[in-house]
């Protein structure tokens, strides 16, 4: 029962075109109700993965498990269980908002009186009410997005493959999008995978990634573990009233600290073991009567990671 | 293999395809009123003449075993008339599929939407069939109605003059009953063979028009008299159709599968 917990499991998964490798055995899970960052630079193997999950590409090796269904034993059953958002979006232009989202739904077997409501509540989730009898063609690219989200979601699919879903999108746009995911993720528990080679876009809205580069799976996990794993410490600043001389010497007393650095009224410090490092720490300075407004810790940008990770930098 | 999900594609192809381009429009409405009914009108008229002593008092519909008793001008009328009539009626069952089929193949190609189609659980066939069907119907639609306008047209002007029913006579409305559907499918799936070659749909409409071919040989193997228009010839000629489908058919097959078709995407 405990593959029951990953919506998705990747299991060698392996994609040549003409011998020359796109997707190169990738094996990582995908636990159920999550939004998952599939990230990597232009040419990574993003959009064959998403093509092969979605069942229109064949695997050259190895196989993907899709909801316990395996794509190479089922894969019409993951057909009717996933729904993509593909990176051409691929709308019939000489069909409405509302035609293209009725020829899809109804290929999933979703039949009016139902097909209605499900295409009446997507319009109005996605604000596209009083666009809906518009040929697509005419859209702008927004607009095309949402319509095309929207197909994707017509048969309510379990798992939901959103390849660069704001691309394309001025920032007013995406930051909207993005708010959409997220509704989608905490009502209606959809396991959802982004594709993305901007890192900012997915940094806020996705819990754990994979980074993959040239079909090769560099680093899977949680974002927060993945920059500690990474970095191998942590990196905190203290902000003080009043920055003592005294002061100096008793951060760098403590045991754990290293690379302490001091601009203004901040201490930057870095540590391993934060849970250790950061009460006695505090304790110390607290007894010598520092007065201490704030203590974060300095956020490294995915952006960090993936040059990191990519770049070895 | 499930005849709902072809006909869902069918459905919106007609939407998408035919009801939403003016060439396709214009020909199913301009087609039976000009090929069905104007052109084999003029010509019946205006062929009159070559009958020399016009009979009355036979009505022997379709014109058979009687043929010996007209005069040889107005066998060769009756001839020219079926044989004409004929052409314009089936010149539409191969073209009108020309231009639907090149939209729906490689017009799919050409704007690159066939990848959430390959995405949701459609089977090749029953894509394929779906596809077929969309450029079938309207073609069979209007050729038979175009078929059944000329027949009225037709013999309206020639009842008047020989008393029976001049057109068609059974060659030819063995051509119009089993022909037509075949010529209807040989033109869907040789547009399906040579829309996997080309990428724009006006590249596939304008190859397709070698499927006209077949109708002009029989055109013109009957006009310089190096066959008859008799049973047996149609006979040959639709058994000829009948393999030709069916060696198309299992190219198109061959060549319509998903491993082929994700090269659209
Ligand atoms: N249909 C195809 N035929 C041949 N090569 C392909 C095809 N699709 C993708 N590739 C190659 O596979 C690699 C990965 O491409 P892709 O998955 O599109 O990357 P990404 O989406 O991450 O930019 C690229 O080198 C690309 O050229
Ligand atoms: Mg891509």
């Amino acid at each position: 029962m405990a593959s029951n917990r990953f919506a998705v499991v990747l299991d060698g998964l392996t994609k040549r075109f003409n011998g020359k490798i796109a997707v190169d055995h990738n094996s990582y899970e995908i636990e159920e109700g999550v939004i998952f960052g599939l990230l990597g630079p232009n040419g990574a193997g993003k959009t064959t993965t998403i093509r092969l999950l979605s069942g229109v590409l064949e695997p050259s090796e190895g196989d993907a498990e899709v909801y316990g269904y395996r794509l190479s034993n089922d894969v019409n059953i993951i057909r009717s269980i996933v729904g993509v958002l593909p990176e051409n979006r691929a709308l019939y232009d000489r069909l409405t908002a509302q035609e293209n989202l009725e020829f899809y739904g109804r290929l999933y077997g979703v039949e009016p009186p139902e097909l209605n409501e499900r295409i009446e509540s997507l319009l109005s989730f996605l604000d596209l009410q009083d666009v809906r009898n518009t040929f697509v063609g005419k859209f702008s690219m927004g607009m095309r997005q949402k319509v095309a989200l929207a197909r994707a979601l017509i048969h309510q699919p379990k798992l939901l493959l959103l390849d660069e879903p704001t691309s394309n999108l001025d920032p007013v746009m995406s930051a909207k999008f993005k708010e959409y995911i997220k509704e989608l993720s905490r009502d209606l528990k959809t396991t959802i995978l982004i594709s993305s080679h901007h890192l900012a876009e997915v940094e806020n809205l996705c819990s754990k990634i994979a980074v993959i580069n040239n079909g090769r799976v560099i680093s899977v996990g949680d974002i927060n573990e993945l920059k500690r794993r990474i970095w191998g410490y942590r990196e905190f600043e203290i902000r003080l009233l009043e920055l003592k001389p005294d002061f100096k010497k008793i951060v760098e007393s403590i045991s754990g600290v290293s690379d302490v650095r001091y601009t203004g009224n901040k201490i930057f410090y870095r540590c391993v073991d934060a849970d250790k490092v950061n009460p006695s720490l505090i304790k110390a300075l607290v007894q010598a009567n520092a007065e201490i407004i704030s203590l974060n810790e300095v956020e490294r940008t995915l952006e960090d990671l993936y040059m990191k990770l990519i770049r070895g930098e | 293999m499930r005849f709902r999900v072809s006909m869902i594609v069918a459905r919106k192809e007609f939407k998408e395809i035919v009801l939403r381009s003016r060439l396709i429009l214009s020909m199913i409405y301009v087609l039976p009123v000009v090929f069905g009914v104007v052109m084999p009108c003029v010509l019946a008229w205006i062929s009159l003449p070559m009958i020399w002593a016009p009979i009355t008092g036979y009505s022997i519909p379709p014109l058979t075993d009687n043929w010996w008793l007209i005069p040889p001008g107005g066998q060769f009328y009756i001839f020219f008339i079926n044989l004409y009539a004929g052409l314009l009626n089936l010149v539409q069952p191969l073209m009108i599929p020309v231009y639907i089929a090149a939209d729906s193949f490689a017009g799919e190609k050409e704007r690159k939407t066939l990848e959430p189609v390959l995405a949701a659980p459609i089977t090749d066939f029953e894509l394929l069939f779906g596809k077929a069907l969309t450029s079938l119907i309207p073609a069979l639609t209007v050729s038979f109605l175009s078929i059944s306008l000329s027949i009225i047209a037709v013999n309206i002007i020639g009842f008047q003059v020989f008393g029976f029913i001049i057109y068609p006579v059974v060659p030819i409305l063995l051509l119009y009953i089993i022909g037509v559907p075949l010529m209807s499918l040989l033109t869907v799936f040789a547009m399906v063979l040579i829309s996997s070659k080309v990428n724009r749909v006006r590249e596939a409409s304008q190859v397709g028009g070698v499927v006209i071919t077949p109708v002009l040989i029989l055109f013109f193997t009957q006009i310089f008299g190096v066959v008859e228009l008799s049973m047996v010839t149609v006979t040959i000629y639709i058994l000829v159709l009948i393999l030709t489908v069916a060696c198309l058919m299992f190219a198109s097959l061959k060549v319509f599968n998903r491993r082929r078709l994700i090269e659209m995407i």
